[in-house]
């Protein structure tokens, strides 16, 4: 395995709200990826959700526009989904997602981590390690 | 005849100290990789396209790419760090829920919380 972290929504959601319960643990986890030289690579689908969620779900409009502008200068190591990425989430999400809280943007967390030979997560959803996947949280 | 004879040998010449000078000037490596066939033919295309030779469309593909690689691994984590230092800057209303990052997916679509 490499030195690769996959970033799900959560992750960003914690660290763009500060009253967030994992705000301080996302920080402290950011930190310790830096002070190892992890790469922490989102896919777009996960800047999506947290945007649409901290802005059309919690009305946190200025939480939403921050990720958005910093997704604009750049801040963010990205993994566009491609045509790869899907199949292999469609089917995760088809074989793996039994309960309905599993998302197929989970799947897709899972899908870009196969795709860049990454077996760790950052987030707080214990759907990845139930996949085998490692949280940087354990 | 003999006049233009001398002018050929004398482009030659001059041809040949050129590479002499490029070969003392810039020592390159061999290097044998296998490409997928998506990838050769993208750079088959691109070489007819540019007009340059696969192996310099290589060497500026591998100079880009190794450097943005180099870049980006030195700043991922800085740029989260930067954001969540950004994030405390901004006013916060104490009745939200604090709970966002666990149960993101019931305030955006419902159902049930996860803890």
């Amino acid at each position: 395995m490499n030195n690769i972290v996959v970033g799900d929504a959560d992750s960003l959601i914690a660290l763009a709200y500060a009253d967030d319960t994992n705000h301080a643990k996302a920080q402290k986890f950011a930190e310790e990826l830096l002070l190892k030289g992890y790469q922490i690579i989102y896919p777009n689908t996960a800047i999506l959700e947290a945007i649409t969620t901290l802005k059309r779900a919690l009305n946190l409009p200025d939480k939403a526009h921050l990720i958005n502008r910093q997704y604009l200068q750049g801040a963010f190591d990205i993994e566009y989904v491609d045509e790869q990425i899907q199949q292999s989430a469609s089917k995760l999400f088809e074989e793996k997602a039994i309960s309905k809280k599993n998302t197929l943007f989970d799947a897709v967390v899972v899908a870009t981590a196969q795709k860049l030979g990454s077996n760790s997560i950052f987030s707080f959803d214990k759907w990845y390690p139930k996949l085998g996947l490692k949280l940087v949280s354990d | 005849m003999f006049e233009s004879h001398l002018f050929f040998i004398a482009q030659k010449i001059e041809f040949l100290t050129a590479h002499v000078l490029c070969a003392k000037l810039i020592i390159m490596y061999r290097l044998h990789l296998y490409l997928s066939e998506e990838l050769k033919n993208k750079l088959d295309i691109k070489a007819r396209i540019t007009g340059k030779s696969k192996a310099e469309l290589a060497r500026e593909a591998l100079e880009v790419g190794l450097k943005k690689t180099q870049d980006i691994r030195s700043d991922s984590a800085k740029s989260l760090l930067n954001l969540a230092k950004m994030a405390e800057q901004l006013p916060f209303d104490p009745n939200d829920p604090k709970d966002l990052s666990v149960n993101h997916n019931y305030y955006a679509w419902g159902g049930e919380k996860d803890e």
